[in-house]
Order: structure tokens, then sequence, then C-alpha cells
């Protein structure tokens, strides 16, 4: 009851929230610099057939006019149109967010499953060689930038020892995408049984996935690194040392459980990144993705398709937080009393 | 302990990693098996509509000028010393929908003669009525085809296009156009069904530019089968088409944004060509010269980039000025820097392969002393004057050749800017004549003189002519000759409009590209048009 409460309030707060991001997303939008009706009426257009295009997208409105339409629009599920596919907004991002989310949830996923033992094995052995290949191993992720990262997977894996699958979305040529379940092909290939689709939509996540993976590793490693070594210096694991505990139990029950704490909300900073920042990886690897569409959309100054980008990724954040908020009354018994 | 942890963790780790290297083999093994049939392209465009009268993305032009016939097609003739690449000449057609045309009343009239046997894919016969309604479409739907038909044909309403009988159709201009045939040779003036396109218009939309935009209806060597925006576009030959079927049954355009990937897709053979505008940047394009498997077919095209000055605004607007930097342009660095020998130097402000073209009337060389002389005779100052010079992100070879006319320009007395801006900004910076310096393109589809003329320089284009130059003499040249046949006087004339914007020195004079594209060795029966896109139709491996 008091969970229900509590979730119930943190969806009623998310409505401001939600507000301010169609106000900026908004003006940002209508402050960039460009007249997206020039790029749409092409260069043989006279100053009347380009008025006539202009009034046609509504651009001839005041300011206020054109967000009422926009806010209006959003009401009704209506996103705009997109300049570059000639199709409601909402029918890219229908086909689009799966890719960015099975995307980003196989990175993340890989990411904890390397670096939360990378960070305990850092922590156990602290200054050994395993920590200080773990740190190098953090700080060329960080430092490297994804496009140079996918681009080298791609020339090695793909290119020089042909391992990889081409870098050509998310399926190889010819098969037809799983029957839409979740949209994830992994997932529905799984539930649909289709071991064919599998198979492929895994080849081709791969790479991509490691490279965002190889991204926000570091950051997850660290954390639990420096949350493992304070609360293996505590008194309750010296005491579970004294008592003679499994070396296992002690650092992977007691010890790992406790530091997944601050884990948990780097992981729901971490998701959020990568929500918005896997444009590159999604262009160099060819995924269809939301991001890849944003871009080519900011160069034509294509509004829908940008401040539904920004609107996305915001929605994302905001159920990205409540849900690290609710896992955090079940990690941690402490904020379910408070 | 310690150890054994360790120990295990590593055997994990080492074992993830086999099984993942095995697993990537049998991902591979799918790719090799390809069709014979099926033609894969790369590139980085979408569909943004597909109706014929519309502007559009490359993408969506390259797949019209494959699924629609126009009523007339520019010829193509083996080029010479590349076998397996065909070419377009000047003033050269090809029958396609109508299989003959004649002139009548000296040429105002043109007759075209609609092929026997041709029918829609409603198995409906295609008649004169069925081309006539192209025609009206783009004389009265939105689009911009109503835009050039007055300018180009003077013809501005639909009952100038007459239909004589089921067969023959005429086009009453009130006097003869040279271009008439380069007209009817557009893709826009697709061969569509005019049943299937009212069946989908409405009250709002009278000529379903919405349902066009993404369905494709008329006569064509392929059909669109697969439009998936950001993945990939599929094309299939048609059935019952008038010409015998395609070697390639299947064209597969798939959508690979980043470039480096397109070159090494290429370079794996998972892709069988790249396309697009640009597709390849001449660095790359260079890096794949004698690739094994490989081949580069690479001919002079009439594309245009220079160096804009805005005629209105100082100090671009003193003869003198231009005229100096058009001797401080380093053109002899920027084709083998930056084109890597994939474009030729500009020597008129009408491209080398237009007819009447002439290439010895430009004084224009490189020449720092002549730059700097003339720079003090226009008695501009004091210097250094800061000027910006303004180019598209992600244009890599203006990015480049911006970097090699700062440094020329800083000798003679000027302080450069470069000034990066989004394609939406630089239209609209341009056209509200916002720029000082710029680096432009353009590339007439038409290829006449006096249309290049027209769009570009004459004082009345004012969105396209991005110097804003007005110059009487030159606008009543351009005037004159637009719509007279074409013969000795009307190539004189564009000699002399030539010689005066040569002396005016109205643009920086850059460097026509070349038309490139890297594909498998044994592709053969490649054809470039005017309009620079590929028809497939006639592809075939050797």
């Amino acid at each position: 009851m008091a969970l229900a409460l509590y979730v119930l309030r943190r969806l009623m707060s998310v409505i401001p929230t939600l507000f301010g991001v169609t106000l900026i997303s908004f003006f940002l939008t209508y402050m960039l610099p460009g007249n997206p009706a020039q790029v749409k009426a092409g260069p043989l257009a006279t100053p009347e057939y380009l008025a006539e295009v202009e009034r046609q997208m509504g651009l001839d409105q005041p300011m206020w006019v054109q967000y009422g339409r926009y806010v209006g629009g959003l009401f009704r599920g209506d996103l705009g149109e997109s300049a570059a596919t000639g199709r409601p907004v909402l029918q890219d991002f229908t086909q689009r967010l799966p890719a960015t989310l099975e995307l980003t949830l196989a990175s993340l996923i890989l990411a904890i499953l390397i670096g939360v033992p990378l960070g305990v094995l850092s922590a156990v052995h602290r200054d050994t060689a395993i920590d200080h290949v773990g740190r190098i191993v953090g700080v060329a992720g960080v430092a490297m930038p994804t496009f140079w990262t996918g681009l080298l997977f791609i020339y090695v894996l793909f290119y020089l020892i042909g391992i990889a699958p081409a870098p050509l979305g998310r399926l190889a040529s010819g098969l037809t995408p799983p029957t839409a379940i979740t949209g994830l092909y992994v997932v529905d290939s799984l539930l649909t049984g289709n071991w064919r689709t599998l198979w492929s939509s895994l080849g081709q996540l791969a790479l991509p996935a490691a490279t965002l993976a190889f991204s926000v590793m570091a950051p997850v490693a660290r954390m639990v690194r420096a949350t493992m070594l304070e609360i293996l210096q505590s008194d309750y694991i010296t005491a579970a040392w004294a008592a003679g505990l499994p070396r296992r139990r002690v650092i992977y029950g007691d010890a790992l459980r406790n530091a997944l704490i601050p884990v948990v909300t780097t992981l729901g900073v971490v998701f959020g990144f990568l929500m918005a920042g896997n444009a590159v990886v999604e262009t160099v690897f060819a995924w269809p993705g939301i991001g890849n569409y944003a871009v080519t959309a900011l160069m034509t100054k294509d509004s829908g398709p940008i401040q539904s980008f920004v609107l996305f990724v915001a929605v994302m954040y905001v159920i990205v937080n409540l849900i690290v908020d609710l896992l955090y009354a079940v990690v941690d018994p402490r904020t379910r009393l408070s | 302990m310690v150890d054994d942890l360790r120990r295990r963790d590593v055997f994990k780790l080492a074992g993830g990693a086999t099984s993942l290297a095995l697993a990537g083999t049998a991902f591979t093994q799918r790719a090799a098996a390809q069709d014979v049939r099926t033609l894969t392209i790369a590139w980085d465009t979408d569909i943004d509509t597909l109706d014929p009268a519309a502007f559009k993305s490359i993408g969506a032009y390259v797949v019209q000028a494959n699924v629609y016939d126009s009523p007339l097609m520019w010829k193509v003739q083996p080029e010479q010393g590349k076998p397996g690449l065909f070419r377009s000449r000047p003033g050269e057609f090809d029958p396609s929908a109508a299989q003959a045309w004649s002139f009548e009343k000296d040429g105002a009239t043109v007759v075209l003669k609609i092929r026997d046997g041709l029918t829609l894919p409603s198995g409906k016969p295609v008649t004169a009525h069925t081309v006539k309604y192209a025609f009206d479409r783009g004389l009265q739907s939105p689009g911009y085809i109503r835009l050039l038909f007055p300018v180009l044909l003077g013809v501005t309403k639909p009952e100038q296009i007459v239909v004589r009988d089921d067969k023959t159709l005429a086009i009453e201009m009130p006097a003869p156009s040279p271009m008439a045939l380069d007209v009817l040779a557009l893709s826009n003036n697709a061969i569509l069904d005019p049943d299937e396109v009212k069946a989908h218009a409405s009250e709002k939309d009278p000529w379903a530019t919405d349902w066009l935009k993404r369905n494709v209806a008329g006569v064509g060597p392929y059909r669109l089968v697969k439009n998936e925006p950001g993945v990939e576009v599929v094309l299939e030959a048609a059935k019952n088409y008038w010409r015998p079927q395609p070697f390639f049954q299947r064209l597969v355009f798939k959508f690979v944004p980043s470039e480096a990937d397109r070159v090494l897709l290429l370079k794996r053979r998972a892709v069988d060509i790249v396309t697009g505008r640009p597709g390849l940047s001449p660095r790359n394009v260079k890096s794949l010269e004698g690739e094994a498997g490989l081949k580069i077919f690479s001919v002079p095209d009439t594309t245009c980039h220079w160096l804009s000055m805005n005629t209105k605004k100082a100090p671009f607007d003193n003869v003198k000025v231009r005229q100096a930097i058009n001797y401080a342009i380093p053109i002899n660095a920027i084709i083998p820097s930056v084109l890597f020998g994939y474009g030729t130097q500009m020597k008129s402000p009408v491209p080398s392969l237009t007819p009447g073209y002439d290439d010895k009337l430009s004084p224009y060389k490189h020449d720092i002393a002549k730059a700097k002389a003339l720079m003090s005779e226009a008695g501009v100052g004091p210097l250094p004057i800061t000027i910006e010079l303004a180019v598209r992100v992600g244009w890599q070879p203006h990015e480049q050749a911006a970097v090699w006319i700062q440094r020329e320009l800083e000798q003679i007395g000027f302080k450069v800017n470069i000034v990066k801006e989004t394609d939406a900004t630089f239209r609209q910076v341009a056209s509200k004549g916002g720029h000082q310096l710029s680096i432009e393109t353009w590339q007439s589809w038409i290829n006449d003189p006096f249309y290049h003329l027209h769009f570009n320089f004459h004082s009345k284009s004012v969105t396209t002519n991005t110097a804003f130059y007005a110059n009487p003499e030159l606008d009543k040249l351009i005037e004159e000759n637009m719509r007279s046949p074409h013969g000795s006087s009307r190539l004189a004339a564009a000699r002399r409009a030539q010689q005066i914007l040569i002396d005016d020195a109205v643009w920086g004079f850059l460097w026509y590209d070349s038309w490139t594209r890297v594909m498998r060795a044994d592709l053969v029966g490649v054809e470039k048009r005017w309009d620079t896109f590929e028809r497939y139709y006639g592809m075939k491996l050797a």
C-alpha cells in the first residue's frame, strides 16, 4: 500500500517535468537557425513557392501558435511529420525505438556482466596486476570515442578477421524480422522460437553492444570497486571472516549486495546516457535507432524528429529514475522506512 | 585461495571469448551466399517522397528514375577506354514511353507518338491521355514542376498539352524551346496510372501527393517492394514491362550512414556498388584505387563548385576584389590535395560539357602577385579585411577547400573566418544574402547553357543567383536565348555571356566534379546520364 502510494506520488511529480521538457524541446528547436521549408522546397523554389511551403508546414504562424499546435498534437499522438522519410514521426519512432532500446539494454547488460566482476576483482585484489589492468581497460573505455572503438571493432572483426557480420543494421540481408511482440529482435526471436533470426540478431547486436558497453563499463567497475573497498573494511565483513564463512559467500553475498546500492543509481544514469548517447554508435553500425534519426534531422532542422527525440529521451530518463528509486526500495530496506 | 579465484575467472573469460569467436564464424557464412541476380547498393539517404512532381532527396530521385519511365530518355554511348561504362552526349535522345517525336511550327510544337502495346501495371493501355495526365499533374499539383514548365517551355496551362488521338500528344509552346526534349527526359515526368492516382486523391489532396509519397503507380522497369527508412529499400523487376527483363531482378539499397563502413563493405564485397551524393569522398575513392576486385568509373560531369561572392556587399561589390580572389584561389593545389584528381578546374561559369562552353576566355590562374596588385588597385581598405567564408557541415571537399582558400586569401589582405553551417542554416542565410563568401554548388540536369545561366545569373532568379548578380545586358542575352532555336547564334550568345561573367569575376572559379562510382570489377552496363542517377536496368555482370 505504502509502495503504491509512493509510486503514485512519483508519477504525479512526472507531469510538470514532462511539461517542462515539451517547452524546452520546442523552444530549443525553434531557436535553431535554419529554415526547414527551404530544404523541403529545393533550390529551384521561387519566393512565392517557398512562402507556400512555409504555410503548409505552419512555419508562418507566431511562435506560441506553433507551440500550441505541437502540444495539441502530442495529446492526439501526432508528433508531426519527418521531412527525411515523409512519414509521421510516430510511425518512425514505433519502428526505431525498439532498435535503440534493444541496443541500450544489451550494452547495459554487457557492461554489468563485465563491469561488476571487474570491480569486485579490482577491490579484492587491490593494487595487484588485476586492479591495474582493470583500471587501464576502464580508462581506455572512457577515453576512446565510441565511433573510433566501433570502427576499430568493424575493421578488425569484420574486415580483417571476418568473424563479425557486416555492420548493416539489425538482421542479416534477406532475413525477415521476427513477429513483433516486444520489438526487440532477440526477445521476439526467442518467444517465437525463430532460431535463425535469433542467431542473426545476436550477431548483429554483438559489436555495437560491445562498443557501447566498453564505454560505460568503467564507471560501473569503478563504482563497484570503490564501494567494495569500503565495505570489505567494515566491521560486519571482518566478523564474517572471523566466523569462518566461505570466501565466496562473504564477497559475493554479504559485501557485493551492499555495494550494489550506489551502483543501481549509477546504472540509472548510465542507461540515460546510453539512450541519448548512442547516436554515434547507431551511425557507425547502420543501426536503425532514434539517435541516428535525430542527428540526420538536426542537419535539416526537421523539428518533428528532433523534438520527439528529446521528449522520448526525457521520458525514458524519468521512467528509469522511477525504476531506480523503486529498486532502491528493494535493495535498501532503509529507504522504505523513511 | 586468491589465486584460485583469479584463475577460474580467467578461464571463464577465455571460454566466453572463444565461444563468441566461434559464433562469429557462423554469423558471416550467410553473407557469402548471395544471389547473382541481386545487386546490393550502399547509400546514405532515405526516401522523403516519390511524388514525381516534388523536389526530393537523392535516394528518392534514384528510386524514381528506376521505377518510372518518362516520355523520352537521354541516350547513352559507350565511353572510350572504359568498357562497361556508357554516358550521355548533348542533344541525343532515346525513345521511351514515347516511341517517336517530331516538331511542328518550326519547333514550337512537339508531337509525341506513344509506344504501341505499352501497358500500365493494371493491364490498361498507356494512351496519350495517360501521358497528358502526367503533364497536367505536374502543372497543377504542389511541387516544383509547375515552376519549371513556364520558364523552360512557356507551358503554363493544361490546354497547351493536346491529345490529338489515342496515341498522339502535342505540346504547344509559344515559341521553340531548345530544352524541350531535355525536359521530356526528366524523371519527374513519370508515366503515372491516372485511375490509381485518382483513387487515392481526396478533396484536400486532389493530386494524391500524400499517397504518392510512398507508393508507386505507373510504368517502369522496377517496382518498389520495400521501403524501410534507415534500413533498406528493395526494388524488383516489373513484370509485363515493355523492354526485356533486366539482368538484376532485385535491387537492395542498404542504408549505411558511415562512410568508413561503406569503404569496408565494398572491400569485403558485402555491397556491389556505392551510390548517392557524394557516396564516397575523393580521398576514399583514391584509397580504393587498385583494390583487387573493385573498379572505379570516373568521368567529367556538369556539377559546378564555386566560391560565391555576394556582389551586393562590400568588399565583393568591387570587381577588382572579385578578380583578385580569382587569382588567389589555389586551384592547382585543391584539385590534387582535396579532390585527389576526381574533379577538373573550372574555367567558365558554364560546365565544360555544356554546348557553347569556351575554356579560352578565362585569364584566371593562381597568381598571388597579380591578386595583390588587383587588391591595391581596388582601393579597399584598410587591410586586412575580416570576412566570413561559409561552408556546409559534412561537405568534406568544401570544408577542406575552404582551408586552402583561407590561407591564400590571407596573403592578399583578408582575414578569413571559416563558418560551418548545417544545410538548413546555410540555405536560409544564403537566400537572405547573409553570406559574404561561401562555397556553393549547382548541377544543371538540363544540359543547356541558358538553362544554367538563367538560374545562376539572371537578376530575377533571386533564390538561385547566389552572387545576387544583376547585369541588364546579361539578363537580355538570357531572355533572348531561353526559347530560341539552338544554332550558331545561340552558341555565340552563350560565349558572350561567359565573357561578361568572366570579366566581372562573378564567381570564384573552383572545380567541376567528376561523376565517380566504385563497384565490383565485373559490373558492366553502367550508364551515366545528365541527372547523374544510375539506371540499373542496363547493368549486368560481365
